[in-house]
């Protein structure tokens, strides 16, 4: 996870938070195998980012790293730190220069990092080599704040705190790598800044109960991301969907999963979801619709297009095919 | 709502799917609920992501790169059809095979301190239900629960069924912070708040005994479809148990 890998070890080193906010949280890939007992998944939002930024820096895709929403923080280097950002269209200083997202760049001690608001997405990962090192809870080191578990004792992150780097080879490369451009990234898979945007998702468990007319509404209309979204869940606003009266027994909730409460309003969950509840669901956006959804901000617009369960296998195994030869080159 | 129409294998998402084992729960289903789950776990291990067992269901997120779907449904197919041969099992009492037993889960018993100064809602919930505050106790310690579900915060267990004479609809008005261990009902559900948490259950008492606890391994005792009983317990031994007033 966030070990360092075996070899003689350089000199511990650290990111001090200078400037810090409540959207700025230590994430890995998230926490598997505890929603029995309740605990949820957390981990990236934006999977797909995360793991560019941790091979920019040539750590392993699951390696902790930082999610930044909404931007402008500041971060001081102590030591040598190798660094990469990716994903939100988020401006990065270094020492009061501007540099570009999806390379990496070799902090000296005391060099000034700074990353200014979002342009286009809402999250951005800022990995360094290594990873950082914090103690795993329940097998993931991803921070939950509602459930006080993960990162820095399940505790929202403070000024003045130095988030130590995992130590690792002397020998591992210190060389700057980059990424030809942003562009390099397949189309289907860039961040896109549209104004409409179509996410996938697969059809779920209660049509039955919900009517076989909702799944075609529920594609025709358009909806507009709500400001009280988080990490929990995407809210929606459009035309009022049908809401069958009938409660159901509280069920197990899987990542995407698209709930209709009483007023017709769709929620989508996101990865700090509750694990179990009782609304009806008309299905779950796919993984990669998750990633898209972690960088749409309030304002934007969304249609939502079903794919089969078939469909949603070869696109995530197109996906990740793409994304893991991309890491490898990168890694070289 | 026909039983003969279960179970049901639904699609929940692109690599999750539901398994309705029932209309209803009940402690028969619930015992096949847990059953289903612990196959699910031996049998497919690291494949699987998430086991999530809840009242009727069962929810199951796989690695979807690495199991195929048909493949998992078959596994499924294999297992459902088991179901009724445990069900005869329980229902006849006889726990000799492996996996009745198993499926049969732990007692646990919790002890509680039912009081004023740890249930403010005690006396009450009494009043509203024309008993005393001891026949309350009673009552509610008498009763053997089942853990239906686990939700809502880490550790946060949903026993059932409380007795109809002191089923309570939940407060009007959320209370900001209920401290950890508090002993609560709403409807005919009685739960322990692991932590403190805002909560809208009627509060009773509190359980000394730390039900989630990142240090321990497993953090839970508990798990979905095992039994549940209130010891009432005094104040001096209360906290000696490390109760908190």
């Amino acid at each position: 996870m966030t070990a360092p890998r075996s070899g003689s070890v350089s000199e511990s080193a650290a990111l001090v938070l200078q400037k810090v906010n409540v959207f700025t949280q230590l994430q890995d890939l998230g926490r598997f195998g505890a929603a029995s007992m309740g605990l949820t998944q957390g981990g990236v939002v934006d999977a797909t980012s995360a793991r560019l930024a941790n091979a920019l820096v040539d750590n392993e895709p699951t390696a902790l790293l930082l999610e930044i929403g909404l931007g402008a923080v500041q971060f001081r280097a102590i030591g040598s730190v190798t660094v990469a950002v990716t994903g939100a269209a988020m401006p990065v200083f270094l020492n009061g220069q501007r540099y570009e997202r999806y390379q990496s760049m070799q902090l000296q001690h005391g060099d000034q990092l700074e990353i200014g608001y979002s342009k286009a997405g809402v999250r951005c990962y800022l990995a360094v080599g290594g990873g950082f090192l914090v103690t795993p809870v329940l097998g993931s080191c991803a921070t939950v704040l509602r459930e006080g578990v993960g990162g820095i004792n399940g505790q929202p992150l403070q000024s003045g705190t130095a988030l130590t780097v995992a130590a690792r080879p002397a020998s591992t490369t210190s060389t700057v790598i980059r990424l030809p451009s942003v562009r390099s990234v397949d189309y289907q898979f860039q961040l896109k800044a549209k104004a409409m945007q179509n996410i996938p998702f697969v059809a779920g468990a209660q049509q039955a109960e919900l009517g076989a007319a909702i799944l075609a509404r529920f594609q025709q209309n358009v909806y507009q991301v709500q400001p009280m979204s988080d990490r929990m869940g995407m809210r929606l606003r459009g035309a009022a969907l049908p809401v069958a009266s009938q409660a159901l027994l509280s069920e197990g909730i899987c990542l995407g999963a698209i709930q209709l409460p009483a007023d017709g309003q769709p929620i989508v969950m996101l990865n700090d979801h509750q694990t179990i509840g009782g609304y009806p669901k008309i299905g779950a956006v796919t993984r990669l619709g998750v990633n898209a959804l972690g960088q749409c901000r309030p304002g934007n617009l969304l249609r939502f297009v079903e794919v089969s369960q078939q469909q949603a296998v070869e696109q995530a195994r197109a996906h990740e095919l793409w994304l893991s030869t991309l890491e490898q080159q990168i890694r070289g | 709502m026909n039983h003969s129409d279960y179970p049901q294998i639904r699609q929940a998402g692109e690599n999750a799917l539901l398994i309705y084992l029932a209309p209803v729960a009940d402690p028969q289903v619930l015992a096949q609920v847990q059953w289903l789950s612990q196959q699910l776990r031996q049998q497919l291990g690291s494949l699987l992501q998430e086991i999530i067992p809840s009242y009727n269901s069962v929810l199951l997120v796989y690695d979807f790169l690495r199991l195929d779907q048909s493949q998992l449904e078959l596994c499924l197919a294999d297992l459902l059809a088991q179901l009724p041969e445990l069900a005869l099992r329980s229902k006849q009492g006889v726990s000799s095979s492996k996996s009745a037993a198993d499926s049969s889960g732990k007692l646990i018993e919790l002890p509680c301190y039912y009081s004023a100064e740890t249930g403010p809602d005690l006396a009450a919930v009494a009043a509203q239900h024309h008993l005393s505050v001891n026949q309350l106790i009673k009552i509610h310690s008498e009763q053997q629960y089942q853990v239906y579900a686990i939700g809502f915060a880490p550790g946060f267990a949903y026993l059932g069924w409380v007795d109809e004479r002191i089923a309570t609809v939940r407060l009007t008005t959320l209370r900001l912070k209920v401290p950890a261990g508090s002993v609560a009902i709403a409807d005919r559900q009685t739960a322990v708040y692991p932590a403190a948490s805002p909560g809208g259950w009627n509060l009773l008492g509190n359980c000394p005994i730390p039900l989630f606890d990142l240090q321990k391994d497993p953090p839970m005792a508990l798990s979905t479809g095992d039994a549940v009983r209130f010891v009432p317990i005094e104040r001096a031994e209360y906290l000696r148990l490390g109760g908190q007033l």
